[in-house]
């Protein structure tokens, strides 16, 4: 499935922007450690730190994607909820979500479980037999973008890992979570260049003429 | 006043306890003499008795003929040692005998058959400290457009270096900041190249193999090298490999946007280290001091610096010419192996080594006994050609 997810996402998603992504994210990153350390107290910090993260990246998100012409907004959740980035290429939402160094799932905000809900056809379903098929399969995939924090004795300024995942419906566990550089390596996949071989010794004339007897 | 084996050579002797790593008084151990007198041996101011070059070849690992044969006059020109500079001395005469020995074992091969043509432009005549970025810039398009590897990443390295009449080994030295030496040698006027296998890592290795090669076509003309000189001499190799692996063009033109996320996607393509990618970057001018301290700091916090993804996906490149060499030799002039061996001077670990052959290539083969068939209770039975005995099974209990 990883690499099916990963060649269907690299079809769709302008490569250009999967290249600059990690730049404009990790400034942002940076940003927000910046102010974090230049606005705040120590008792403040950490927690100002993570909002600024996750928002500045937000913003940075949307950003990148408007420059490339990629439908990006910053819609209210439904029900009632905060704003949150999404991006969308073809039949793909993309959001992103930040996860702690030594934790993989993301916290199930009502917006990440409507773009996890997208993938719902990843996933098994029995049907009862004595009742109407209940189930309706969206199209789509969604994905997160998750950006892995440094581990606490590490550097906070720049992020441990840029991830792409394609969440469970129910966010508590992922189809493909796969870093991003396996994205990026989707859209060039390597090439096998052959190094012509001239590496071999001759054996020596008179030592052939030798051996042949003439 | 001197005694025992007049052709003992101590130069010889020198070389194979350089080659060991071993000390005199070592050697005082393990053959049961005198420190003073290892040091009259190596020395030239006394010989060993015969009983004594016996055990004093035993200690240094080697054939005792090896220990009378005059050494050849190698050349000048100095060694070229890739390696951290806190690397002790040690290290680089083991490298540096080894490399010796592989061109002694060339040369002896060189009676059978001829090597490919050296085809390494000898390019940077005058003073090395003359030659600016942009001229090595432009020596390392040179060796490609020679070559003909167009301006993509290169396959393999140490074959491009093979083709072009250069003879490399690959072996381990026991010291992991070791990387490589490299000489043209007087001998045969030929370049011979020296990796270590130490770190196993075969991107690490194609890196260090273009730099060795940026010695051999920069750094020909050098008279000798000392602390002042080597830094800048290392350098020059450092930049005509990474401008070699990454040409400045085409990769510049896949990296428009330098992230940790795509260099690791470029080096399944490039075959070259992400520090070296950042390295490259930096010389090339598409990131500036300040971000280049982000990505290296980032590069810290993935825990890279004690390995990066991917090292251990991409395998060593081995060396295909003197293994063909050895092969062509025994197949075409119907010499044994162990014949060859004799010729080639050293012991067979030490030669298999060296030619880049399988462990045990030279060893006896091993002397079959035949079995004769016997079965328990038929002893005496006359057995007939084409025939069998059935034999039942014991009942079971």
């Amino acid at each position: 499935m990883r690499d099916v997810l990963l060649s269907y996402l690299a079809g769709r998603i302008p490569h250009e922007f999967v290249k600059q992504l990690p730049e404009s994210l990790e400034a942002a990153y940076f940003d927000a450690h910046r102010n974090a350390e230049q606005r705040c107290a120590v008792p403040e910090r950490v927690r100002v730190r993570g909002q600024l993260r996750h928002y500045y990246q937000n913003g940075a998100l949307r950003e990148l994607a408007e420059r490339f012409g990629i439908d990006a907004t910053a819609p209210h959740t439904k029900p009632k909820g905060e704003r949150y980035t999404r991006l969308v290429f073809e039949d793909i939402v993309l959001g992103r979500t930040g996860v702690r160094f030594a934790n993989k799932m993301p916290a199930p905000a009502k917006h990440r479980k409507a773009i996890a809900a997208l993938n719902e056809r990843f996933e098994p379903y029995t049907p009862d037999l004595f009742e109407a098929p209940q189930r309706h399969v969206n199209d789509g995939l969604g994905v997160l973008l998750v950006t892995v924090h440094p581990g606490k004795e590490q550097d906070q300024s720049v992020p441990s890992h840029f991830v792409v995942g394609v969440p469970y419906t129910n966010l508590k566990g992922w189809h493909m979570f796969e870093p991003l550089a396996a994205l990026l390596a989707a859209y060039e996949p390597a090439q096998q260049l052959e190094t012509k071989d001239i590496a071999y010794p001759t054996l020596k004339k008179m030592l052939r003429d030798a051996e042949g007897g003439n | 006043m001197r005694s025992g084996v007049s052709s003992f050579q101590p130069e010889r002797m020198l070389q194979a306890r350089e080659a060991r790593g071993l000390t005199q008084a070592a050697i005082a151990v393990m053959t049961g003499k005198s420190p003073s007198t290892v040091s009259k041996w190596e020395n030239g101011s006394q010989t060993p008795e015969l009983p004594a070059l016996a055990a004093l070849a035993q200690s240094l690992g080697v054939p005792e003929q090896f220990l009378l044969r005059p050494m050849p006059e190698m050349g000048a020109s100095p060694y070229f040692f890739r390696s951290n500079q806190a690397i002790t001395k040690e290290a680089q005469s083991i490298a540096r005998r080894r490399l010796e020995w592989l061109n002694e074992m060339s040369i002896a091969l060189q009676d059978w058959v001829d090597w490919p043509v050296i085809t390494v432009p000898r390019l940077g005549t005058g003073d090395y400290r003359k030659l600016n970025d942009s001229d090595i810039e432009d020596f390392a398009a040179e060796c490609r457009r020679q070559w003909q590897l167009g301006n993509g990443p290169i396959e393999n390295v140490a074959l491009v270096l093979e083709n072009a009449g250069v003879i490399c080994v690959r072996e381990s030295l026991g010291y992991d900041r070791m990387d490589g030496v490299s000489k043209w040698f007087a001998t045969d006027s030929r370049p011979y190249v020296f990796l270590a296998a130490d770190k196993a890592n075969g991107i690490r290795s194609r890196f260090d193999a273009a730099h060795e090669l940026g010695h051999l076509v920069m750094h020909w003309d050098v008279a000798t090298i000392d602390y002042v000189r080597q830094p800048e001499l290392e350098r020059q190799a450092h930049l005509f490999a990474a401008a070699f692996l990454l040409p400045s063009e085409t990769f510049a033109a896949e990296v428009s946007s330098p992230s940790l996320d795509t260099f690791l996607a470029l080096k399944s393509r490039w075959k070259v280290s992400i520090a070296a990618m950042i390295m490259r970057c930096k010389q090339l001018g598409i990131i500036d001091d300040a971000y280049a301290v982000r990505l290296w700091k980032n590069y810290s916090a993935r825990g890279w610096r004690r390995g990066e993804p991917m090292d251990d996906v991409f395998p060593v490149e081995h060396m295909r010419l003197i293994p063909r060499a050895i092969s062509l030799i025994v197949e075409s002039t119907q010499m044994s192996r162990l014949a060859l061996l004799d010729r080639l001077g050293l012991f067979g670990g030490d030669t298999a080594s060296l030619c880049s052959l399988p462990e045990g290539y030279f060893d006896a083969p091993a002397q079959l006994t035949r079995l004769e068939p016997r079965v328990r209770g038929l002893e005496g039975a006359a057995m007939v050609n084409g025939t069998a005995t059935v034999l039942s099974f014991p009942p079971r209990r």
